[in-house]
C-alpha cells in the first residue's frame, strides 16, 4: 500500500466522496438550527460532485461531461444556498428564530 | 537535489521578499505622496528622505504586545489575518515580470487571480466577526457587501478581456501586445470603449481593495479602524501587508491586461523595467486618488457599482461581442 | 524513503495527503462545530480541499471555480446570514444528549460503510480511448456546443434564483 501514490487510484477519491457524503448526511440530522443543515447539504452535495469528478478522469470516454456536470452542481447549489438564506432571514425575521424545533405553527 | 525543486524554492524566497518590500516602502511613498500633496514634507528624520522610515516602523510594528481581547473566538481571530494575506502572496506566483521571471506560467493564470481574491472577502468577515465589536462587525459587513459589488463589473471587464485575448495564460496576454499601438488600451479594433473598460476595472480594483475612495470598512473617523480594530502587533501587520498585496496584485494585472506588461513601447528593449515602471505609476495613481477624493456614502459606493458600473460593463461586453464578430 | 520523498511525485503525494486531511477534517468540523461560525470555517476549507482533490483530478478550471464560487461566494453568503440571523452563539441549552446523535452517527456510517464497499468491490471497466483532452477549452467548446442546452438551464435556474431571493428580500420593506 503506497502511501504516497494514493492521488492515482480511483479507491481513494470514492472513499473520501462516500466521507463526505456520510458527514453531510449526520450533520442534517443532527444539527437543530436550519443554517447547520444548509451547510450539511453543502457537504453531501460536494460529495456527490467529487464522485462525479473522479469517475470523470478515470473512467469516462470524454472528459468533458464530468467536469460540465460538475459545474452544473456548482450553480445548483450556488442557486440553492441564495434561496434557502433567504428564506431563512424570512423566517428568522417572524419567529425570531432559526431552530428547526421553533418553527411549530403548522403543528398538532 | 532537483534543480526544478532549486528554481521553486528561489521563486518563493523571492516573491515573499518582494511582497514584503513593496508593502514596507509603499507606505513611505504614501507618507510621502500624502505629505507633498497636503503641503507639507512627511518624514524625513530617519535616514535621507526617511527611507529607513518603514525600518523603524517595522520594528515597532514586532516588538508590540500581541492583545488578545477577552471573548473573541480563539481560533478565527488567529486565522482571519493569515487568510488575508496568504491568498494575496500565492497570486504572485503567476504574474509575468519579464518574459523568463514567471514564477510559475499556470494556463489559467487570470482565474487563479480571482479566485483567491474572493477568499480575501471571507478573511474580512471572520477578522471582523471574531472580534467581538459591534463596531467591527458593521465595518465587516460594509467591506463584504462592497466587496461583492464590485467584483461583478470586476469579473464582466475581465471576461471583455478574455474573449479578445482568447486565453487566461497572463504571459501569453503580455505577448500578444509588443507595441503601443497594440496595447489593450488603445486598441479600438476591438472596442471603442476600451479605456472605458480600463477605468472600470482600475475602480474595481480600488473597490477590492477596500482603499480610498472606497474605503468605508476602515473609515477611520468612522468606525474607530473598522475590521481589524481589535487586532494589534503582528495581526494588524498582517492585514495592513495582505492589503498593500493586493493592491501591488490589482495593478499589476491592470498593466498586464491593459498596458502592455513587460513590453516596450516601441518593440526595442522589454525586459522587468519596464513592468516596474508601468505598475509604480499605476502604484502612485493610486495613492494619488487616496489623498484626493473625499469619501462617499454607503450608499453611493453601492449605487455606482449596481446602478452604473454594472450596465456600462455589461454594455461593452455586447458591444466587444459585436466587433469581435464583425471585424 | 527520504530518497523518494524529494522527487517531485514524492512532495506531490504528501501534497496530495495534506490536501485529503484538510477535506475531512473540515469536514468533520462543519458537522460538529458548537458554534455555527466554526462550522462556515470548516466547510470552507471542506471545499478548499475538495479544489484540491480536483486539481489532482486534472482539471485545475473546476478547481478555480470551485474556490471562486463555493468559499468566495456561498462560503461567504452564509457566514453573512450567521451573522445577521444568530446574535447568540452554541447549541440550545437544556437539549438533552438524546438519541438523536447516535442515530445519525449510526446512519451516517452505514452509508460510507455501504458507498466505500459498493466503491472497492466492483470492477469498473476503464475505458479505452479518451475522445478529447478534457482541457479548458474542450470544456468551452463543449459548454458552447453540444452541452448547450446545460447552459442555458443553469442560466435560467440562476435567474430565478436572483428574482425569487429579491422577492423574499422585499417582503420586509413593506
Amino acid at each position: 500500500m503506497d502511501i504516497l501514490n494514493l492521488s492515482s487510484h480511483l479507491n481513494t477519491y470514492l472513499v473520501v466522496g462516500a466521507f463526505l457524503f456520510g458527514a453531510g448526511f449526520y450533520g442534517l440530522i443532527n444539527r437543530p438550527t436550519l443554517i447547520g443543515m444548509l451547510i450539511s447539504i453543502e457537504l453531501v452535495m460536494s460529495g456527490a460532485s467529487l464522485n462525479f469528478m473522479a469517475f470523470n478522469h478515470f473512467l469516462a470516454p470524454d472528459p468533458v461531461m464530468g467536469q460540465i456536470f460538475a459545474l452544473f452542481i456548482m450553480g445548483i447549489a450556488a442557486a440553492e444556498a441564495a434561496i434557502a438564506l433567504s428564506i431563512i432571514m424570512a423566517v428568522y425575521r417572524n419567529y425570531k428564530s432559526i431552530a428547526a424545533e421553533d418553527l411549530n405553527d403548522l403543528k398538532g | 537535489m532537483d534543480s526544478e525543486l532549486i528554481r521553486v524554492i528561489a521563486f518563493l524566497v523571492g516573491i515573499i521578499a518582494f511582497a514584503a518590500l513593496n508593502a514596507a516602502y509603499l507606505v513611505w511613498l504614501e507618507r510621502k505622496g500624502a505629505a507633498h500633496i497636503q503641503r507639507r514634507i512627511g518624514p524625513k528624520e530617519v535616514g535621507p528622505f526617511g527611507l529607513l522610515q518603514p525600518m523603524v516602523d517595522g520594528i515597532k510594528l514586532m516588538t508590540k504586545q500581541i492583545l488578545i481581547p477577552d471573548g473573541v473566538d480563539p481560533v478565527l481571530f488567529r486565522l482571519a489575518p493569515i487568510l488575508a494575506m496568504v491568498p494575496a502572496i500565492m497570486s504572485f506566483v503567476t504574474i509575468p515580470f519579464s518574459e523568463t521571471l514567471v514564477a510559475r506560467n499556470i494556463n489559467v493564470g487570470l482565474l487563479m487571480i480571482f479566485a483567491f481574491a474572493s477568499v480575501n472577502v471571507l478573511a474580512l468577515l471572520l477578522g471582523g466577526w471574531a472580534s467581538n465589536n459591534k463596531y467591527a462587525v458593521i465595518s465587516a459587513a460594509r467591506a463584504v457587501s462592497q466587496n461583492i459589488a464590485y467584483e461583478i463589473p470586476m469579473l464582466i471587464t475581465v471576461i471583455t478581456m478574455v474573449m479578445i485575448t482568447g486565453t487566461l495564460n497572463l504571459n501569453e496576454i503580455v505577448a500578444q501586445q509588443p507595441n503601443i499601438s497594440q496595447w489593450y488600451i488603445f486598441r479600438f479594433s476591438a472596442s471603442p470603449l476600451m479605456p472605458v473598460a480600463f477605468l472600470i476595472f482600475f475602480i474595481c480594483s480600488l473597490a477590492e481593495t477596500n482603499r480610498a475612495p472606497f474605503d468605508l470598512g476602515e473609515a477611520e473617523s468612522e468606525l474607530v479602524a473598522g475590521f481589524h480594530t481589535e487586532y494589534s502587533s503582528m495581526g494588524f501587520g498582517l492585514f495592513f501587508m495582505g492589503e498593500y498585496a493586493n493592491i501591488v496584485i490589482g495593478c499589476s494585472l491592470a498593466v498586464v491586461l491593459f498596458l502592455g506588461g513587460w513590453q516596450d513601447p516601441f518593440g526595442l528593449y522589454p525586459g522587468v523595467w519596464w513592468f516596474l515602471l508601468k505598475l509604480y505609476l499605476l502604484i502612485f495613481t493610486v495613492i494619488w486618488i487616496r489623498w484626493t477624493f473625499p469619501r462617499t456614502q454607503f450608499y453611493g459606493l453601492l449605487n455606482l457599482s449596481w446602478k452604473i458600473l454594472i450596465p456600462v460593463s455589461m454594455f461593452n461586453l455586447l458591444l466587444t461581442a459585436g466587433f469581435l464578430k464583425v471585424f | 524513503m527520504t530518497q523518494e520523498l524529494l522527487t517531485p511525485q514524492g512532495l506531490g503525494g504528501l501534497v496530495f495527503l495534506a490536501i485529503g486531511a484538510a477535506t475531512v477534517i473540515g469536514a468533520l468540523i462543519a458537522v460538529n462545530a458548537k458554534s455555527l461560525i466554526r462550522a462556515v470555517t470548516g466547510l470552507c476549507l471542506s471545499l478548499i480541499g475538495v479544489a484540491g482533490l480536483y486539481y489532482f483530478l486534472n482539471s485545475p478550471f473546476l478547481a478555480l471555480m470551485e474556490i471562486l464560487i463555493y468559499v468566495g461566494a456561498v462560503g461567504v453568503a452564509i457566514a453573512f446570514a450567521v451573522m445577521l440571523a444568530e446574535p447568540e452563539q452554541g447549541d440550545k441549552p437544556g437539549r438533552a444528549i438524546g438519541l438523536g446523535p447516535f442515530f445519525g452517527f449510526i446512519g451516517g456510517g452505514m452509508l460510507v460503510w455501504g458507498l466505500v464497499v459498493v466503491g472497492l468491490k466492483t470492477k469498473w471497466p476503464a475505458a479505452a480511448v479518451k475522445i478529447n483532452t478534457g482541457s479548458m477549452l474542450a470544456v468551452g467548446k463543449a459548454l458552447l456546443g453540444s452541452y448547450s442546452m446545460v447552459f442555458e438551464l443553469i442560466s435560467v435556474v440562476l435567474l430565478m434564483a436572483i428574482i425569487g431571493a429579491l422577492a423574499l428580500g422585499r417582503r420586509g420593506r413593506d
